[in-house]
């Protein structure tokens, strides 16, 4: 907000809510305000001379704030009269100081000029210990500022906003259904069997990390880190890898997110209404189903068989009767063109209207804000309507503390369609339709009354007698012909009744005290609290035309869950100088953790008309679970700071959970880091060439975090289970669980180097860091024989997994003039891992197979048999598996670009890029397999590839005996791609026109996603995963894939 | 608030820690509960081959001509195909993994109780510990015998390890054994419920084994009207008879039907007593409402169980008559063979009725007394198909069509056709399971069944 904007009293509401000590402190500040002064001035760029908005403008040693508003200007109140030093920060400029004398009553000019400075050395993050500058740090931190990406790219949820933003983060897109969410990995897999989503902590509260709830509707999943509103976040701070998490203890080793909402500013009160209005719709090239009609005469079903049985008669060539293939379209083009049956697809329609208030005064600042998102999915049946509320409040009650209360309210109902792994599904319902089933609106087909609902089948057959083949009318009739080529024949209106949906309410707060006694001791506290209730639902309405047998009598399940995650910590910081040159700061520090989990759901089929509830079924049954798990952790960490630029910093932290079992006692992780700015010791000057190098600093950071498992997971469990004796139903007991008493933590190692350089005069930038970690004593669900009678696979320290690679962040500001600036960022990191250690491999994946956990092999590699053509042209499988690829590219990464002209427009595109894995296109090989192996006929395109002779080419056959396999080597494909995410233009509203409306700034900007897509994949989509959230599970299998997207957006401020 | 944790930690509250419990159970809650313990643990053997048999008889009924697969998973394909990977997740889950989980379950059970016979303790519920041995040993021999009958070879882990595979005439004489000791049990106890089912059971391993006379002496001693279940509920979808729910009683497509011989991508498959079912009321075809994944496969749906809590037949006083009519043929006493088995065809219609609900047939359909041939090979045909009949849909089908393959002397193949041109094999057994030859140290990955079988010839 500009200081110098018309001036507003500040309203009631944050008023009341910062209470009555509040009020009392705003007015004694007020009868304070005529003896104190205040400064005013400009921040701009000294190189285009273009104002420098929100820059941080403060007085050093107090906390004292204000931010320059649109034209860079700004004005601090109510500052102590005499000297004073003020200081400026903004990201992407070098800070800058000056020193001016103050007269009470009276305001001093005061205008910076900053240099830009694609390094920020001195920007302050946040760690465990509290706020640091980046300087001081070993580890690589990358900080984003929301409310810059907002701008750009119009990011929807937070799986969005880290996706390309931060070399390292890894977010695994999964689907393009609205209210879904993604798997996100930093720096690769660490565990094998445990999670590997990194710890989330908004505002110094832990909160739920889960990505995979919801209602179960094949395969997609919700995530409650979709639960946050971004428009509410001020940084994103990414933790990576296990030095780095060290002080966050036994959990940590898959890194930390640290989500930092917007806070209150001293100043007058800014009102912000924000519109935005889109559209997404599905622009996939679906594939036609393509029926041999051969089929229906007996003995042969498909092509490829027909071909390995030898019987093709002499001189017919598949390419030569063509008239004997039929197609369909469903999802697409429909019957020969002919959408007989519609398609479900829409225009999804989004809306979303957010307000929010900002402001305060010296000893009290607020933030306000609230949001209402309406998004519907380009399926019928997939909507999410969430509403958001944040009120966070500061109070600085005396200058030595300050008080923040944080408090965010989110309630969601999503409801999601079924696909991927449903019978029940969109697409596979689409995709696998029954083509000799399709009527044919033609009239040039005479046949006889009881075959017109099968046009196809009956002009197949005679198509086929005229290429000499012999057919049967009578084998005709075995195809019961209807007219219904819907795979299990369900319609899509037929799907469109089932609801299944998911409503959340949560509530997320947390109260930090700092208390800074002396000025060599600080303390910090925080109470954390999250809570999130969903209610999870699914509903077969009473209706006896719907094709699901008993279901059509009604069917409802409902399950009910609450989870709390309650978190308290302090540290205590003193610092103090041993020498002029030397400085020393002891960080203290503990914290406490409780998650605990209840959930309670009920189910029934067969429902009176009218209801949908599962009380109303005529059979029912419940269910109950509790989960809990506590940690507590203490750490001491010691930084020795020499002259300000060279930093070392040894670190120790203890550990306990809850967690059973003789080894799963206390935790010990060290972490050693330094850090050394190169660039400011005299000696730099004279070694690199003035002006080149602007600033260097290299570190260096070695260290350990851990990973807990459950609870109970070393206990041998009994399970309940309900049995039918003599007529009674009686309570049993059931071996359930191995347990392992031997069962330790794992324990991630990380070490990592880098630099950050700022280069030309700061319009270049450069961030590189190389890593390597390895996880020892990895815990492995091992699966148990069977004959064990144990069923579910008991948890073993038997694995050692090392990831490492390199990340780099680029920066470029190609011009920086008055009316046009133009900058390119590149993140970038090559992540390779490999399983170094693993007694045993375990085997999974979709299918059961397709996927391995196996030593000397990346996490979750595609194993499969491979295939060969002998010299007679016949197929030959090997007998055994092998390794053909990984799901997870090496290499990811994003370029972007703006360019800025005239200070109010921008254009803005961002292409994001991965490579080096693969994916397993399981939607055509169980298309093939499905429609193709056998079952009913038909057969997909590629089964049909002819090479130029006429004959069968060897890639078909190969891919025709692997539908028949159970192992599809041929349909694991590389999917490297490049993306064109998102492009933006967005036009800064003129002042004279906001000046008619009395406002300060505002803005419209127009977003358009995923225009342009680059891949030799030949599947749907490269990016979607069946598995929804799942990190180790990737498969395309029937998932819809990401829509177009284009969205409008309107700010303004007052 | 740093210091404050530390010294909560420090201060030794180690009740800091502690966790709610309430969503396991665990050993120890078990033995504190003493006495009011056993009743659990022995429902539990119950339970777990409540839900094993029924899951037996659905594959069971896949893999013969009693039914086909009228919906698309490729693992339940593979076993109506008859070519079964050794990696079939679905057969694995149903039926390999209940039989041994029931097969530990019995054999724990029995350890726990044996150790508390004697102890003042559970002076007062020594009858239930017996009888709870009794019942242990009885489904501890009769998941023996299914691992005996369905199995290519079969070894155990956990409790009585072996390291070797055991072929199923090995590991069904090891199933005698547990049956003989139940029935003693039984006898001594006066449990006569338990006594008779013992008694099927170890006749039955004699039918196998060879040992005719012995299978139809014992079988003697059983009751005609003799019948023990395995018990299903409505109450509960974990109590739901299974056979119920795949073909009658779930939301999805009907997924077991009776092959008519008219569905093509099924090998034109025809259940061989098609057209007595459906005179008989056992069989309704194309019920309204009911339907495949596709409409080229016909939906002919069983009676048999016509609810969710419709029970199984585990071992009954009709089976030993057929074991005793089987001993008869094969011994040449055709005139008892012949008696025997027009008894029960003389009130089969009613009885039916009474267990299992199935609408009594017209009076024209009733079964008639019929003749045996006098001859070993046809007479033993006929008994089968008695057999059929009688111990439809109970998994008897394929351990009936298994066991007179295997016998040299009559050469019957009750199995339907090789589906060659849908894929199809000719496995008349399941292999051990991938899963199984992965994580047991005693069996190497080619083990699934002995050497020289594969993926459509398992035997």
């Amino acid at each position: 907000m500009s200081a110098l904007s018309r001036s507003r009293p500040v309203p009631a509401a944050p008023l009341l809510l910062a209470g009555v000590g509040a009020a009392v402190l705003l007015g004694a500040s007020a009868v304070a305000a005529q003896e104190t002064a205040s400064v005013a001035g400009t921040v701009t760029d000294v190189s285009s001379g273009r104002p420098v908005s929100e820059a941080r403008v403060f007085v050093v040693g107090t906390g004292m704030e204000a931010f320059a508003g649109e034209g860079g200007r700004y004005l601090l109140e109510g500052l102590p009269a005499g000297e004073v030093e003020v200081s400026v920060e903004r990201l992407g400029y070098a800070p800058a100081a000056a020193t001016v004398q103050l007269m009470a009553g009276q305001t001093a000019a005061l205008d910076f000029a900053l240099d830009v400075s694609a390094v920020a050395l001195d920007e302050l993050v946040v760690t465990a210990t509290g706020l640091q500058r980046r300087r001081e740090l070993g580890n690589a931190a990358v900080a984003i500022q929301v409310d810059d990406e907002l701008v750009r790219a119009a990011p929807v949820t937070l799986t969005n906003l880290l996706q390309g933003r931060a070399a390292g983060v890894q977010v695994l897109q999964s689907s393009g259904t609205v209210g879904s969410g993604s798997a996100v990995k930093i720096r690769g897999s660490g565990s094998i069997s445990l999670s590997n989503t990194p710890l989330i902590y908004i505002d110094g509260s832990r909160i739920s990390n889960s990505v995979n709830s919801g209602p179960a509707v094949g395969g997609q999943s919700t995530s409650r880190l979709n639960d946050l509103n971004l428009e509410d976040i001020e940084s994103v701070e990414i933790v990576k890898g296990p030095s780095a998490a060290t002080l966050y203890g036994a959990e940590a080793a898959a890194g930390v997110i640290r989500i930092t909402t917007k806070r209150g500013r001293s100043g007058t009160a800014e009102w912000t209404y924000r519109s935005e209005w889109g559209a997404r719709w599905d622009t996939t090239e679906w594939p036609a189903t393509v029926w041999n009609p051969r089929s229906l005469f007996g003995e042969v079903y498909d092509v490829s068989r027909l071909f390995r049985a030898g019987e093709i008669p002499a001189g017919v060539h598949f390419a030569a009767i063509p008239d004997t293939l039929y197609s369909i379209n469903l999802l697409g083009e429909g019957v020969g063109g002919d959408v007989v049956y519609g398609t479900p697809w829409r225009t999804g329609i989004e809306k979303t209207y957010g307000a929010s208030l900002r402001g305060g005064g010296q000893n009290v600042t607020y933030f306000l804000s609230g949001e209402l998102t309406d998004q519907d999915g380009t399926l019928a049946t997939n909507e999410n309507v969430q509403r958001n509320l944040r009120a966070n409040l500061d109070l600085v009650p005396s200058e030595r503390v300050t008080l923040g209360v944080s408090a965010g309210y989110a309630n969601s109902r999503v409801f999601m369609p079924e696909n991927d792994n449903s019978g029940f599904g969109f697409i596979g319902v689409g995709m696998l339709g029954y083509p000799w089933q399709a009527p044919v609106r033609r009239t040039d087909i005479t046949i006889g009354g009881e075959w017109e609902t099968c046009p196809l089948a009956w002009e197949a057959h005679r198509a086929l007698a005229d290429a000499g083949f012999a057919t049967s009318l009578d084998s005709l009739t075995e195809a019961r012909c209807v007219d219904n080529p819907f795979f299990g024949e369900r319609t899509f209106e037929d799907i469109e009744t089932l609801v299944s949906s998911q409503q959340v309410e949560r509530v997320t707060t947390s109260v930090t005290l700092d208390y800074n006694p002396f000025g060599f001791l600080s303390t910090r506290g925080t109470a954390g609290y999250d809570q999130f209730s969903d209610q999870t639902g699914f509903l077969v309405p009473v209706d006896p035309d719907l094709p699901f047998n008993d279901a059509s009598r009604g069917a409802r399940s409902i399950g009910h869950g609450i989870n709390r995650l309650f978190t308290l910590e302090g540290n205590v910081n003193a610092s103090f100088s041993v020498t002029p040159e030397l400085r020393s700061t002891t960080s203290v520090g503990a914290q406490f953790f409780r998650q605990k989990s209840e959930s309670t759901g009920a189910s029934g089929t067969t429902l009176p008309p009218g209801a949908t509830t599962a009380s109303s079924a005529v059979r029912t049954q419940g269910f109950e679970s509790v989960g809990e798990t506590r940690t507590l952790g203490l750490y001491i960490q010691e930084q020795i700071e020499y002259r300000d630029r060279l930093f070392i910093t040894p670190a120790l932290r203890f550990d306990d959970s809850s967690a059973f079992g003789e080894h799963l006692g206390r935790e010990a992780y060290p972490r050693f880091m330094a850090s050394y700015v190169l660039s400011e010791e005299a000696w730099f000057d004279r070694i690199v060439p003035g002006g080149f190098v602007e600033s260097l600093r290299a570190r260096v950071a070695w260290g350990q975090s851990g990973k807990q498992p459950a609870s109970f997971a070393a206990l041998k469990l009994l399970g309940p289970r309900r049995v039918t004796l003599r007529g009674e139903n009686v309570a049993g007991l059931s071996l359930s669980g191995p347990g392992n008493p031997e069962l330790r933590a794992e324990r991630g190692e990380e070490l990592e180097l880098g630099f950050e350089a700022d280069l030309l005069d700061g319009r270049v930038g450069v961030d590189f860091t190389w890593f390597s970690q390895t996880t020892k004593d990895a815990i492995v669900a091992r699966a148990l024989a069977p004959s064990t009678g144990y069923t579910v696979p008991v948890f073993t320290n038997i694995g050692e997994i090392q990831n490492g690679g390199f990340e780099l962040g680029l920066s470029a500001l190609v011009i920086n003039s008055g009316s046009l600036r133009w900058d390119w960022q590149v993140n970038a990191s090559r992540i390779t891992g490999e399983i170094t250690d693993l007694d045993e491999h375990i085997i999974y994946g979709l299918g059961g197979n397709s996927q391995r956990h196996e030593e000397g092999f990346p996490f979750g590699s595609y194993f499969s048999k491979t295939y060969s053509v002998d010299s007679s042209g016949g197929v030959a499988a090997s007998d055994t598996a092998v390794y053909v690829g990984h799901p997870t590219p090496e290499l990811e990464g994003s370029l972007s670009t703006s360019v800025e002209l005239f200070g109010w427009v921008t254009l803005y595109a961002d292409l994001g890029f991965a490579a080096g894995h693969q994916q397993f296109n399981s939607t055509e090989q169980f298309r093939c397999g499905f429609l193709g192996g056998g079952t009913y006929g038909g057969v997909c395109p590629e089964l049909f590839e002819v090479d130029a002779d006429g004959e069968l080419a060897a890639g078909a056959r190969i891919k025709a005996q692997a539908a028949d396999d159970d192992e599809y080597a041929p349909w694991i494909e590389d999917a490297d791609f490049a993306r064109l995410r998102s492009v933006s233009a967005r036009v800064a509203l003129p002042g004279s026109w906001l000046g008619m409306v009395g406002a300060s700034r505002g803005s419209f900007s127009v977003t358009a996603e995923n225009l342009f897509l680059l891949t030799s994949y030949s599947g749907l989509d490269p990016e979607i995963n069946f598995a929804g959230g799942s990190q180790s599970t990737r498969a395309e299998f029937f998932t819809l894939p990401p829509p177009k997207r284009v969205t409008g957006r309107f700010s303004i401020s007052f | 608030m740093a210091l404050l944790a530390g010294l909560l930690a420090q201060a030794g509250c180690d009740g800091i820690l502690d966790v709610d419990e309430a969503g396991i159970i665990v050993f120890e809650d078990v033995e504190a509960g003493g006495p009011t313990a056993i009743p659990a643990f022995v429902a539990g053997v119950v339970g777990n081959y409540q839900e094993l048999v029924d899951n037996i008889i659905r594959y069971a009924a896949l893999l013969t001509d009693e039914m086909i697969l009228a919906g698309t998973f490729e693992d339940r394909l593979q076993v109506d195909r008859r070519r079964i990977q050794v990696n079939n997740d679905v057969l694995t889950d149903a039926v390999y993994a209940p039989l041994h989980r029931t097969r530990m379950q019995a054999d724990t059970t029995v350890f726990l109780l044996q150790e508390r016979l004697g102890d003042p303790v559970f002076a007062d519920v020594e009858d239930d510990l017996r009888e709870g041995i009794a019942l242990g040993k009885l489904y501890g021999g009769y998941a023996r015998l299914w691992l005996g009958e369905l199995y290519c070879w079969s070894i155990l882990t956990g409790m009585f390890p072996e390291n070797r595979p055991l072929p199923p005439d090995e590991r069904i004489f090891q199933a005698l054994g547990f049956l003989q000791e139940a029935e003693t049990l039984a006898a001594i106890g006066g449990m006569e419920e338990i006594r008779f089912a013992a008694i099927v059971g170890q006749a039955r391993a004699h039918l196998w084994l060879g040992n005719y006379s012995q299978a139809g002496t014992l079988a003697g001693d059983v009751p005609r009207d003799f019948v023990f279940d395995a018990e299903y509920s409505q109450n509960d979808p974990a109590q739901f008879n299974e056979m119920y729910m795949f073909t009658w009683g779930d939301m999805q497509q009907i997924r077991w039907t009776v092959g008519d011989g008219t569905a093509t991508t099924r090998g034109g498959e025809r259940w061989e007593h098609l057209d007595l079912f459906l005179d008989l009321q056992l069989l309704r075809s194309e019920p309204e409402g009911f339907s495949a994944f596709s409409s080229s496969i016909p939906v002919t749906l069983q009676t048999l169980y016509g609810r969710a809590d419709t029970g199984v037949l585990v071992a009954s006083g009709a089976e030993a008559v057929l074991i005793r009519a089987e001993a008869a043929v094969r011994a040449g006493r055709t005139g008892e063979a012949e008696a025997l088995l027009n008894d029960l065809r003389s009130d089969y219609s009613l009885r039916t009725t009474i267990l299992r609900d199935v609408e009594p047939p017209d009076a024209a359909n009733e079964l008639a007394p019929l003749t045996l041939a006098g001859n070993l090979v046809p007479d033993l045909r006929t008994v089968a198909a008695e057999r059929a009949r009688e111990l439809w849909l109970t998994g008897d089908r394929m351990t009936t069509s298994r066991r007179l393959r295997r016998d040299p002397w009559s050469a019957i193949d009750l199995f339907p056709p090789v589906k060659t041109e849908n894929s199809g094999g000719d496995d008349i057994a399941f292999p051990i399971p991938r899963l199984e030859l992965d994580n047991n140290p005693n069996l190497s990955a080619a083990d699934a069944c002995p050497v020289g079988q594969a993926s459509g010839s398992w035997r």
